[in-house]
């Protein structure tokens, strides 16, 4: 569950990151727009922007995203907090406008909107088949019975079921858990793995060798644990 | 109705002090009366005197046709047929008895006498034959004529003052009618700032007032429009160190292990030290703008010592030495308190963008009769296209986010202004830091 974050201001920006990375978010910062261009947003769940940001304004920064095409969700996150501002923001492309200061349970909340599933736009929790994921408590249930996933486990597990069924590389798996920054152990992937299926069991995750990890389609029952 | 149309009267009555209408009404009806009895009383006697003059000539006329011996002149009269202007009385006056009302000790030639209740002018003459005969006249035509003299000059004065007090009323009720909306506009304004007063139908006399008073009115609404905005920017600059601190304070409640916790504090603790120097800057920038703040004189060594002494802690944990050079010569500032926060300010800033181990030199002493002070640092410097910019509250050079408040230079203009003084930056050759300059002129004894 990465997400990418562009933030001037250095306190918010550090204390965001220790927020998110305490709800098993990945966070990738930048300090203004100027490297926005070379970043491929389809690693990204989602980016919270600043308005008032060096360089090149937060809004000019939200069109440009918007004319490349892309419909990742943006929560604009600002001290610009007027009625006319946020009308303004929202209407220029974001999903979400949330005034500072706010508290960063809220934040996390309208997160989890934006990250719902097009499909079932008023649960935030994802299901494929008979797995459901909780976001909120970073849980997950298979039939009537639930675990607790660790804040990694849960982000592969959500990569996965972004889009039920699609093969995931090892590379595309790690540019969604992972930052840009953080040194990745070249097993990392097989390790979450092992963890997981340790707990869900060892037929949630099918591996097609030489291509990578999906969600297993068929039905898991219980049995099968 | 009535009382409508005496309201006038009743102002021009009434003891109010300060009232034009009142002031002028005395005014117009002092003067006239003055007016009146001088014309009346110099009216009353020209024709006394004259009335007077009239009545001897007359009696003489008289006196010397009676002489020429016209007895029949003699008319016989009888003063107690009373004091009839027109009655002239001719009588001889030799031996055998007179009426009792001859006076018996009338001489030759004119004089005025009490006979019965009037007063009567006497002229006594002797005909041809030496025999004395009196022309005598009642005194009362002239006193008739000088009443009625005196009378027709103070007459149309006198019915001019009611009609000037009435006029008087009437210019000033009207002139003043503007005046009176004005004050009633003001008075409704209330809580929001008025705008310009209009000055259509204000009396050239007052325009100059209505004038300054707009000017002010103006300058008051610059200043609030400046508080105002100035408010709005720092509430909108509270919001990012509140949304640090509301965001720190939630990562060490949520901090899994009690060592997390401990490591979660300390962006906590420099939160809230930004938090505390952000309200500190807010409100020396209130400080430093207050015409209200007390002129007292000081030494500027004293001050520039007491300041330094403050910080020598943080310039020496990052290794940098501050450079004192200041001459023997004492130099005062009028104002302790601005120049504190300038020299403040000008070091806060120096000591944030020296580099470790480096150099801020402090010097300065008297020139141009006052006295200029500088610090100089060996940091980046300020482009000088940002030179004029950084003086505005909240500005930030871009790139630069160095945890100031933006309101450091600012605070520092505006206790310049407050003490007459100003602040120069320019670029060391040398080092291309940033030479902070402040002059102060020389203080101006009256």
């Amino acid at each position: 569950m990465r997400i990418l974050l562009i933030e001037d201001d250095l306190m918010i920006g550090a204390a965001l990151q220790v927020a998110l990375k305490d709800a098993a978010y990945s966070i990738d910062w930048f300090r203004d727009g100027r490297e926005l261009s070379r970043i491929d947003l389809s690693d990204y769940l989602a980016i919270l922007l600043d308005l008032g940001l060096p360089h090149i304004d937060g809004i000019e920064i939200l069109r440009q995203i918007r004319n490349s095409g892309s419909k990742i969700p943006i929560l604009i996150l600002t001290a610009r907090g007027s009625v006319d501002d946020r009308i303004f923001g929202l209407d220029a492309g974001a999903n979400d406008y949330l005034p500072k200061p706010f508290d960063v349970n809220e934040l996390l909340a309208r997160l989890r909107v934006l990250l719902r599933h097009p499909d079932f736009p008023v649960s935030n929790d994802l299901s494929h088949g008979n797995i459901v994921l909780s976001p909120s408590t970073l849980g997950v249930r298979i039939g009537k019975q639930s675990w607790q996933l660790s804040g990694r486990e849960f982000s592969l597990l959500f990569a996965l079921m972004g889009r039920p069924g699609a093969i995931l590389s090892r590379t595309q798996l790690q540019n969604r858990i992972y930052s840009e920054n953080e040194e990745i152990e070249s097993n990392a992937i097989d390790f979450l793995i092992h963890g997981i299926r340790k707990k869900l069991g060892s037929t949630v995750i099918r591996n097609i060798r030489g291509v990578g990890w999906c969600l297993n389609t068929k039905p898991i029952h219980e049995d099968d644990k | 109705m009535n009382l409508v149309r005496l309201r006038w009267f009743y102002a021009l009555t009434s003891t109010s002090n300060g009232s034009l209408r009142l002031s002028i009404s005395r005014a117009f009806a002092t003067t006239i009366a003055i007016a009146l009895a001088i014309a009346g009383s110099a009216s009353f006697l020209i024709a006394f005197v004259e009335a007077r003059e009239v009545q001897d000539d007359s009696l003489s006329l008289i006196a010397s046709i009676a002489a020429m011996g016209h007895e029949q002149l003699d008319l016989h009269g009888d003063p107690s047929l009373g004091d009839e202007a027109s009655q002239v009385i001719v009588r001889h006056l030799g031996p055998g008895p007179h009426p009792s009302w001859v006076p018996s000790d009338l001489v030759h030639g004119f004089q005025t006498r009490e006979i019965g209740e009037s007063e009567w002018r006497i002229l006594v003459g002797s005909d041809r034959s030496g025999q004395a005969f009196m022309v005598a006249q009642s005194t009362g035509e002239r006193w008739d004529l000088a009443w009625d003299s005196a009378w027709r000059t103070i007459m149309p004065l006198g019915l001019l003052l009611p009609l000037l007090l009435w006029l008087t009323h009437r210019i000033v009720v009207r002139k003043t009618t503007p005046i009176r909306q004005l004050a009633e506009y003001l008075d409704a304004y209330g809580q929001a700032p008025p705008s310009r007063l209009s000055t259509s139908g204000i009396p050239s006399e007052i325009l100059p007032f209505v004038e300054a008073i707009n000017s002010q009115i103006e300058r008051i609404n610059r200043l609030l429009d400046d508080q105002r905005r100035f408010i709005a920017i720092a509430a909108h600059e509270l919001r990012s160190p509140l949304t640090a601190l509301s965001l720190q304070a939630q990562n060490v409640k949520g901090a899994p292990t009690p060592e997390a916790m401990r490591e979660r504090v300390e962006p906590l603790m420099e939160g809230i030290e930004r938090s505390r120097h952000l309200l500190e800057q807010l409100m020396s920038h209130a400080q430093a703008q207050s015409a209200l703040m007390k002129m007292v004189e000081a030494d500027v060594v004293d001050v520039l010592r007491m300041v330094v002494n403050g910080r020598i802690e943080i310039a020496n944990s990052r290794g940098i030495v501050i450079d004192f050079m200041w001459g023997d010569i004492n130099c005062h500032t009028r104002n302790r308190a601005g120049f504190r926060l300038i020299v403040e300010n000008a070091l806060d800033n120096a000591l944030r963008y020296a580099p470790t181990g480096g150099t801020i030199t402090i010097r300065g002493g008297p020139c141009h009769g006052g006295f200029c002070l500088e610090v100089v640092d060996e940091g980046p410097g300020i482009p000088e296209a940002e030179h004029s910019k950084v003086f505005q509250p909240f500005y930030r050079i871009i790139d630069r986010n160095d945890g100031g408040s933006g309101l450091g230079l600012a605070i520092a203009k505006e206790a310049a202004n407050q003490s007459g003084g100003r602040i120069i930056l320019s670029q060391a050759t040398d080092s291309g830091g940033l030479i902070f300059r402040y002059e102060e002129d020389p203080t101006v004894s009256v």
